[in-house]
C-alpha cells in the first residue's frame, strides 16, 4: 500500500519536473497582458507576429481591473512585458505606483492627439476609444410597450422603473465611464441630481461592465447601461438588441498600450510598442471599433452603431482622474448602502 | 523518532508554505500603509468608517446561516439514504447529488436564471419575489454547498457498529429512538464539520453574490470591490482578515467536537447492514428524488441553454456552440491543460491528505504539531480564492523567495489548487480514520507494531475508499476552479475554466455554457471511474461486509 502511495508521489514529482522544464523556455518571446476584446487582441497579435516573425507572443486576456491588480501584485518581479490594451484610468493606477516605463513609440507623433499621453515623458499610446452606451431589448420593449430611450434623461422616466441595470462604479470601469460622462455633461450638481433620479429606476447594480448588455440581450432587463462592443457581439449572436447612443453625449476613454517597468524582454517590448503605434495596427483595430489611433481611418464594424465618434463628450481627463476616489466615495454614500428599489 | 517530530514537522512546513505564508503575504498588508510603513489598526479604523459595512456583515451572516440550515436539512436525509437505507439506484443518486461539484459554478447560475429569472420558465414559483437578491444567493449557495455536506455526512454515516443497534433493539428502542440515541450521536462530528464547512464557504464566496445577488452587498463582495475596483490591497486585506473570523470559531467548535467523538468502530465492531424497511426506504427515496430532481432541473436547463441558438429568443436546437468550440485550437489546449492540472492535483493532494489526516486522527507525533496541522488545514476553506491567488503572487513572485522559480509554472497552479481545496479532503480523511477505535492502535502497539506499520497495515486499508473519494474531490474541484488561478495562469497554462470566463466576457454565452458542459462531462467521467474503483476496493476488502 505504502509502495503504491510512494509511486504516485514520485509520479506527481515527475509531472511537476516536466512542467518546470516547459516553463524555462527558449527563443525570443514576449509576455503580453491584454484587456481588449479577445478577438481584437488575437487579431493584433497575429498582425504583430506577421510583421515580426522572430518574436513569439504569449498573451493572456482578462478584464481590465483584474489584469491591473495582477500587474500591481507582480511588482516585485514583473512577469508581463507589455500591457496591450487597458483603460487609461486603470493604467494610471499602475503608473501611480511607478510600475510603467515611460517610452515614446516610433510612430507616436503620427497618432491622433487625443490618443496620446499628453505628458512630456509618455507612458502610454492609445489603441482605440470606448464609450458608454445603452443596450435596449427591442423584443421586451415591444412586449411591455416601452419606447427606446433616446437620451440619458429619458432613463429617469418612471415608465422604466425596475427595467434598467448598470454596473457599480466601485467595481467596474464601464460604470465610471458613464458616471464621468454624466458629471461632464450635466455638471457636478446636475450629474448627481440625474443619478439620484436614475437610482429610482435601477433594478440592480452589478459588478461587470459587459453584464448589463448581456442581461438586456437575454431579456432579464430591458435596458443595460454598458458599452457598444458586447452589444455588437450579442447582435451578431442573434439577440434582439439595439445599441442606443444617448443624445446628450457619451462618456469615453482610451484603451492604450504601455510597457511594464522591469520587463525582461525590453528590446522586443519596445518593438511591439512601436508596432502598436503604427497605422497597420490601427487598421486591424478598426475592424472592431470605429475610433482608433489614426483619425483618418474611417471604418464601421458590422452592426456597430453609427455616430459614436461625433457624440463623444469633451472631457477633462486629468480632473476626472484626480477626483476618482472622491467620486467613488460619494457614489457609495448615496447608493452603495441601500438596496435598490424593486420593480 | 521520525514519527514524533520529523514527519509531522515536515507536514506543518509544507502546509504553511502552501497556505498561511502566501495568505499572510497578502493579509499582513492590513497592518501596513501603501508605502509599506507599519500602520497598526489604522486600516481597520478606516474600513470601519466605510458606510454600509454593518449591513454587509449582517447580510453575510444571516444568508450563510439560512443556507447552512437548509443544506443540513437536505443533506442529512440524503446522506442517510445513501449509506443506511436500501434505496434503489444509490449510485445514480450519489452521482446526481455530486453534480454541482462537477460543473463550473457558471452552469448552475445559468440554470437558475433560465428557470427563475425574468424570462424563466418557473418564474411564478418564486411567488412574485425576484431571483436577483437574497433568494438568488440562498438558492445558488444551497446548490453549491450541498455536495460538500453530503460528502462529509456520508463519511460520518458510512461506518457504524451494528452491535449498538442490536443492543438498542434488545432494549426495545423503536426506529426513531435508535436514530436519536445511536445514529445521530455517532455522526455528531460529521454534522459539526459539515455545518462549519458550509457556513464558512458560503460566507467567503463572492462568485454567487456577484452573479445572482442583485444589489445585496456582502462582505466577500467588499474584498472584490476594494482590491479589484479600487486597487486598495490594504483595505481588501482588512476584509480578508475579518472573513477569517468564522473559520476561527469553526476551528474551536471542531476541536470540541473531536474531543467528544469516540471511535465508532472498535475491534469488536460488526458492520451495519440496513434491514429492509418499506416506510423508511420509501420516505428517503422520495426525499432523494425531490433533491435530485431539483438539481437535474437546474443543470438540465443550463445544458439546454448550450444547445439552443440564442436563449430565450431562438430555441432552435443544434450543436453549433460545440462545433464552434472545437474549431478553436486554444480551447482544446485549455482542456488538456485542465486535465493535466486536475490530475496532478488529485495525485499530489491525496498523498498529502493521507499523511495529514492520519497524523491528526490517530494522534501520531507530538501533540502540539498535530494541533498545528489541524489548525492549518482549516484555513483554506475560510479564504476566498481571490485572496489565495493574490497571496500566491505576492509570496512566490518575491525574488528573495527560494521557491521563486515556481512563478508562472503549472506546478504552482497545482499547489495552489491543492491548498485551496485542502480542508474538505482533510476532514474526510480525519472523519474516516476517527471511526476506528483507539483500542485497535493499542492492540497493534501491544503486538509491537510501530506507528508506520500500523498505519500501513490497518489505517490505510480502512481509509482506502475514502482516499478514492478524496482524489475525485481534488480532481473535479481543480477542473472547475477559477478565482485563484486567474492571477496565476500564463499563455501556456490557461485552463478550461478560465476559457469559460473569457467566453462570457466576450458575450459568447452559448459557447460558454457549452464549454462548461464539456468540463462537467469530463468530471462525470472521473466520478464514474471513482465509483468503479470504490466497488473494486470493496470487493477486495471482504471484512467490510456487503454495503458500500
Amino acid at each position: 500500500m505504502l509502495k503504491m502511495l510512494l509511486r504516485s508521489v514520485a509520479c506527481a514529482a515527475l509531472v511537476f519536473g516536466s512542467m518546470l522544464g516547459d516553463a524555462a523556455a527558449q527563443q525570443r518571446t514576449l509576455t503580453v497582458y491584454s484587456s481588449l476584446d479577445e478577438d481584437q487582441a488575437k487579431a493584433l497579435v497575429r498582425g504583430f507576429e506577421v510583421a515580426h516573425p522572430a518574436i513569439k507572443v504569449n498573451m493572456i486576456v482578462g478584464s481590465t481591473a483584474p489584469i491591473i491588480a495582477r500587474v500591481i501584485a507582480e511588482a516585485a518581479s514583473p512577469q508581463a512585458d507589455v500591457i496591450m490594451g487597458n483603460a487609461v484610468s486603470a493604467l494610471m493606477a499602475a503608473d501611480a505606483r511607478g510600475l510603467l516605463l515611460s517610452y515614446k513609440p516610433a510612430h507616436y507623433d503620427r497618432v491622433s492627439p487625443q490618443m496620446r499621453d499628453q505628458r512630456a515623458e509618455p507612458v502610454w499610446v492609445g489603441i482605440d476609444a470606448w464609450a458608454s452606451s445603452l443596450c435596449f431589448n427591442t423584443a421586451e420593449g415591444a412586449k411591455k410597450s416601452l419606447p427606446a430611450p433616446r437620451s440619458w434623461m429619458d432613463l429617469t422616466n418612471p415608465i422604466y422603473r425596475g427595467h434598467i441595470t448598470m454596473p457599480s462604479p466601485l467595481s467596474s470601469g464601464t460604470a465610471l465611464l458613464a458616471v464621468n460622462g454624466w458629471l461632464s455633461v450635466f455638471g457636478e450638481q446636475g450629474g448627481w441630481d440625474f443619478m439620484d433620479k436614475l437610482h429610482a429606476n435601477i433594478a440592480q447594480y452589478g459588478h461587470s461592465g459587459s453584464a448589463p448588455c448581456r442581461q438586456a440581450g437575454s431579456g432579464e432587463v430591458v435596458i443595460g447601461i454598458s458599452y457598444a462592443t458586447p452589444g455588437v457581439k450579442l447582435i451578431n449572436e442573434g439577440a434582439p438588441i439595439s445599441i442606443v447612443l444617448p443624445s446628450e453625449g457619451l462618456g469615453w476613454e482610451v484603451e492604450a498600450t504601455a510597457i511594464v517597468k522591469g520587463a525582461r524582454n525590453l528590446v522586443d517590448a519596445k518593438v511591439m510598442a512601436d508596432w502598436m503605434s503604427s497605422r497597420p495596427a490601427a487598421e486591424i483595430s478598426a475592424k472592431f471599433l470605429p475610433m482608433t489611433a489614426y483619425d483618418d481611418i474611417n471604418a464601421l464594424p458590422r452592426n456597430y452603431p453609427v455616430g459614436e465618434r461625433e457624440k463623444l463628450l469633451n472631457m477633462d481627463f486629468a480632473k476626472l482622474a484626480a477626483s476618482r476616489e472622491a467620486i467613488m466615495a460619494e457614489w457609495q454614500r448615496r447608493y452603495g448602502t441601500k438596496v435598490a428599489p424593486r420593480s | 523518532m521520525p514519527t514524533e517530530y520529523g514527519l509531522p514537522g515536515t507536514m506543518v512546513v509544507v502546509l504553511a508554505v502552501a497556505t498561511i505564508l502566501p495568505i499572510g503575504a497578502l493579509l499582513s498588508r492590513a497592518f501596513y500603509d501603501r508605502a509599506g510603513n507599519f500602520a497598526g489598526a489604522a486600516n481597520f479604523v478606516r474600513y470601519a468608517s466605510e458606510p454600509g459595512l454593518s449591513i454587509a456583515a449582517w447580510n453575510s451572516t444571516y444568508l450563510s446561516a439560512i443556507t447552512t440550515a437548509i443544506v443540513l436539512a437536505l443533506a442529512y436525509p440524503v446522506a442517510y439514504a445513501l449509506t443506511r437505507s436500501r434505496m434503489p439506484l444509490k449510485g445514480l443518486f450519489r452521482l446526481l447529488m455530486l453534480l454541482p461539484l462537477l460543473a463550473p459554478s457558471l452552469l448552475p447560475a445559468f440554470g437558475l436564471v433560465y428557470l427563475f429569472g425574468n424570462q424563466g420558465w418557473l418564474k411564478s414559483w418564486l411567488l412574485g419575489a425576484r431571483l436577483y437578491g437574497e433568494v438568488g444567493i440562498v438558492l445558488a449557495s444551497v446548490i453549491y454547498a450541498l455536495p460538500h455536506a453530503v460528502l462529509i455526512l456520508g463519511g460520518g454515516l458510512a461506518a457504524g457498529d451494528a452491535r449498538l443497534y442490536e443492543a438498542a433493539r434488545a432494549l426495545k428502542a423503536g426506529p426513531w429512538r435508535r436514530f436519536w440515541t445511536v445514529t445521530l450521536p455517532g455522526s455528531r462530528y460529521a454534522v459539526v464539520s459539515a455545518a462549519s464547512v458550509v457556513f464558512v464557504s458560503v460566507f467567503t464566496d463572492f462568485g454567487i453574490p456577484s452573479v445572482v445577488g442583485g444589489s445585496v452587498n456582502v462582505l466577500s463582495l467588499d474584498i472584490y470591490k476594494l482590491v479589484i475596483g479600487r486597487f486598495d490591497f490594504e483595505l481588501g486585506a482588512v476584509v480578508g482578515v475579518l472573513l477569517l473570523l468564522p473559520a476561527l470559531v469553526a476551528y474551536g467548535v471542531d476541536v470540541l467536537a473531536r474531543r467528544f467523538q469516540r471511535g465508532a468502530i472498535s475491534g469488536k465492531s460488526t458492520p451495519v447492514v440496513p434491514a429492509p424497511s418499506l416506510l423508511r426506504d420509501t420516505a428517503l427515496t422520495v426525499v432523494a428524488i425531490v433533491v435530485a430532481g431539483a438539481i437535474v432541473a437546474v443543470f438540465g436547463m443550463a445544458i439546454f441553454g448550450s444547445l439552443v441558438r440564442f436563449w430565450p429568443y431562438n430555441l432552435a436546437l443544434g450543436l453549433q456552440n460545440y462545433t464552434r468550440l472545437l474549431e478553436d485550437a486554444d480551447e482544446a489546449r485549455a482542456l488538456i491543460n485542465s486535465l493535466t492540472m486536475a490530475g496532478s492535483t488529485a495525485l499530489a493532494g491525496t498523498a498529502l491528505v493521507t499523511i495529514t489526516g492520519w497524523l491528526v486522527a490517530r494522534r501520531v507525533g507530538h501533540g502540539g504539531l498535530t494541533q498545528a496541522l489541524q489548525a492549518l488545514a482549516m484555513v483554506p476553506v475560510a479564504v476566498p480564492g481571490l485572496v489565495l491567488g493574490l497571496g500566491y503572487v505576492f509570496f512566490f513572485n518575491e525574488p528573495a523567495n527560494p521557491l521563486h522559480g515556481l512563478q508562472g509554472t503549472m506546478a504552482l497552479m497545482v499547489i495552489c489548487s491543492m491548498a485551496h481545496f485542502f480542508t474538505v479532503p482533510h476532514l474526510m480523511a480525519v472523519g474516516g480514520l476517527l471511526q476506528l477505535d483507539r483500542e485497535i492502535d493499542l492492540a497493534a502497539k501491544a503486538l509491537r507494531a510501530g506507528p508506520v506499520a500500523t498505519g500501513r497495515k490497518i489505517h490505510l486499508p480502512v481509509l482506502l475508499p475514502t482516499l478514492i473519494d478524496i482524489a475525485g474531490y481534488f480532481f473535479v474541484n481543480a477542473m472547475t476552479t477559477v478565482s485563484a488561478l486567474i492571477f496565476l495562469f500564463t499563455a501556456h497554462t490557461r485552463v478550461a475554466a478560465i476559457a469559460v470566463v473569457n467566453l462570457v466576457e466576450g458575450s459568447r454565452i452559448g459557447q460558454a455554457a457549452a464549454f462548461a458542459t464539456v468540463i462537467m462531462l469530463v468530471s462525470i467521467a472521473a466520478a464514474l471511474i471513482q465509483t468503479a474503483l470504490r466497488t473494486f476496493v470493496h470487493r477486495t476488502q471482504p471484512w467490510r461486509g456487503r454495503t458500500p
